[in-house]
């Protein structure tokens, strides 16, 4: 199984939000690492066939998925960005609403239904409206109606936003074990959740594929650009205005700073491991404001 | 697919639009219903008209002739002339028929009064009538027939008036089935579904057509009963709807009576209803956010009547004419359907078929581009 973007370019009018993107996956756990803006919704919308890409193509075992709509969309599972749900549906009857548009059948819908409810957490509040649900239990609910059809790719959108470290365990618990012959590709801000659970990471950018490969691989790539440094409070302001701080911890009337930089930048300054929030933050340091 | 269209059907009746719109509705019905029939012309002064209304129709009701008019006419100078003045039931059967065919209608009054201060009586013999021929009555190889017609003509404006009643409530929640899923964001997670391109569509389709089959035939209904009640049943349903001298149709070219009328005006309304929710399936296909969806599909059903007020004459005109807007009320579509002047064809039926084959293709032309649309529907 695989699925292979070759070349795929989406523009609107003079905005390009993907940039001749092509990569090829293979049954596993994909992060999709990106700052806001830089094109991850519109990759997801395309490989769902939401939307159309402008050039390049789209293949699911070799087979175009626009020309194969109908067969692709039935072995795929989608949890979109900002949706609102039915408020007067419970989680139940979402559930198996979604399950009838998968063309899943009445009798197993209800099993299956009720089964990733009680993965997600939600089978006490199966029957209350959605409406009473929290933000981090409409969140699970989005997560487990992308899985009603067992699909062979999974694309989730941000889907641990809202929710609690616990309830975010859990999910990462819950793609771990889904995961065996899938593939998944998740988004999302909080890049401790991908290091845990995505075997390998792509680094989107700008509409650009910057790097991909495994967490560990590319934190490799900014060996040496990881700083710590103690400085004075006094000297504080400077060195947050000319660095880029990854992290800042205030010691007394001293703070240690840990800085991504190509060079030392202090004399004091000790190389430290780096990790994926440092490789995050090399990547889209613009967005950091440097 | 049934599973589908229940879920569709849940999330309109679940609408908050649609509960709102619904209250709303029932209570303009009961005003419609209460003005329309209970507040009739035919009530009179002393609430006492319905009664004697029957009571003259029953007496009257037969073939049409010009001996049945003058029997029509002396009972009423007899009744009028003989009653006690504030105790005087108002005959609307007779006024009616009074009013067609006395030549100066409103003398009559002032000879009865006068001749009844004087103890004296005014006698049909006294009174000019007209023929039936001389007014022009449509004439058949049966003869026509009178009965009740008054109240048959309160049923049309009724009928009348919650076309429009049922047409904003239908287009209100028909305007939400594609564009509140799509202000919700919904179709990134519907639309990437094995069933959510073809057989959801269609669903929707299925259940908004449903759901305003069912307003109509339920408001329908209720104002029949209503009907019912009013009329004391259905009297007067193989009255002619030339007789039926309150709507002026004494030229009218076919051979119908009460029930064929309100039969064809219900078809009419119904192929009519189907189109306008075509229609607003399509707008909302189209639009992101239910507000807009209901501006332009409100707007739409209302052009056609805005366009003739412009547009009076031609083939444009003609082509008008074929919208529900401008042939929903009863009288309208009789009388615009009879003349090529109004429509295409100088032949009643034809433009009645004519105007349901439109609206029909209308019905189906508009699905099927809310079909395809969604079938090929991409996020911008």
């Amino acid at each position: 199984m695989e699925l292979e973007l070759k070349n795929v370019t989406k523009s609107y009018d003079d905005i390009i939000a993907l940039n001749n993107v092509s990569f090829r996956l293979v049954p596993g756990v994909y992060g999709l690492l990106g700052s806001n803006g830089s094109g991850k919704t519109t990759l997801f919308r395309i490989i769902s066939g939401v939307l159309k890409q402008t050039t390049g193509t789209v293949t699911h075992n070799r087979e175009d998925i626009r020309a194969n709509s109908d067969a692709f969309r039935s072995v795929l599972g989608f949890l979109p960005q900002d949706f609102s749900y039915y408020p007067d549906f419970t989680g139940m009857k979402f559930m198996l609403y979604i399950a009838a548009l998968k063309g899943i059948n009445k009798n197993l819908a209800k099993k299956r239904c009720l089964e990733l409810l009680t993965l997600v957490g939600l089978e006490d509040v199966k029957n209350k409206k959605i409406k009473k649900y929290s933000g981090g239990m409409k969140q699970r609910l989005g997560i487990a109606q992308a899985m009603i059809n067992d699909p062979e790719v999974l694309i989730l959108d941000e889907p641990t936003v809202g929710l609690d470290p616990k309830e975010r365990v859990r999910f990462r618990n819950l793609i771990s074990s889904f995961s065996k012959n899938k593939i998944v590709i998740l988004s999302t801000h909080i890049v401790s959740d991908i290091e845990y659970i995505a075997d390998e990471i792509l680094v989107l950018n700008k509409g650009i594929l910057e790097n991909r490969g495994p967490s560990s691989v590319l934190i490799e790539t900014i060996r040496g650009y990881v700083w710590e440094t103690e400085v004075e409070n006094d000297k504080l302001d400077q060195m947050l205005m000319d660095h880029l701080i990854s992290n800042q911890k205030h010691e007394g009337n001293r703070t240690v700073l840990r800085i991504i930089s190509i060079e030392k930048p202090a004399p004091n300054a000790k190389q430290v491991h780096p990790t994926l929030e440092d490789l995050y933050l090399y990547y889209f340091r613009e967005e950091a404001g440097r | 697919m049934k599973t589908i269209v229940k879920y569709e059907m849940e999330k309109i009746q679940q609408n908050k639009t649609f509960i709102g719109a619904l209250v709303i509705s029932l209570l303009v019905l009961a005003g419609i219903l209460y003005i329309g029939f209970y507040q009739a012309q035919l009530y009179g002064i002393d609430r006492n008209g319905v009664e004697h209304y029957h009571q003259v129709v029953e007496k009257s009701t037969g073939e049409f002739n010009d001996q049945k008019v003058k029997e029509v006419l002396t009972n009423y100078i007899d009744h009028y002339q003989s009653d006690n003045v504030d105790n005087r039931s108002f005959d609307l059967f007779s006024w009616e028929i009074a009013n067609t065919f006395i030549a100066n209608g409103e003398d009559v009054y002032d000879q009865m009064n006068n001749a009844m201060k004087q103890g004296d009586k005014l006698t049909i013999d006294q009174i000019s009538i007209k023929s039936i021929k001389e007014i022009g009555f449509a004439e058949f190889l049966e003869p026509l027939k009178v009965g009740s017609f008054v109240t048959w003509k309160d049923l049309y404006n009724v009928t009348s008036q919650i076309f429009l009643l049922i047409s904003i409530l239908v287009i209100l929640v028909c305007c939400l089935v594609f564009s509140s899923d799509t202000s919700r964001n919904m179709n990134p997670l519907l639309l990437s579904t094995k069933l959510g391109r073809k057989q959801l569509t269609i669903a929707k389709i299925i259940a908004a057509t449903f759901f305003s089959i069912l307003v109509f035939l339920s408001i329908h209904a209720l104002s029949l009963g209503a009907f019912f009640i009013y009329n004391g049943g259905f009297t007067g349903w193989d009255t002619s709807i030339q007789t039926n001298v309150s709507m002026e149709l004494f030229k009218f070219p076919v051979e119908l009576n009460q029930l064929h009328v309100f039969g064809l005006a219900v078809a009419l309304q119904f192929i009519g209803l189907l189109a306008i929710v075509a229609l607003t399936l399509y707008v909302s296909s189209t639009t992101r956010s239910p507000f807009s969806s209901l501006l332009i599909a409100l707007g739409l059903f209302l052009l056609p009547k805005a366009l003739t007020q412009l547009i009076k004459r031609g083939p444009i005109y003609h082509l008008l004419n074929l919208f529900p807007i401008n042939n929903y009320p009863v009288k309208d579509f009789l009388t615009l359907m009879s003349t090529e002047k109004e429509f295409f064809f100088d032949n009643f039926m034809q433009n009645m078929i004519l105007t349901m084959v439109v609206l029909v293709a209308i019905t189906i032309i508009f699905n099927f581009a809310v079909y395809q649309r969604m079938k090929q529907y991409q996020e911008t």
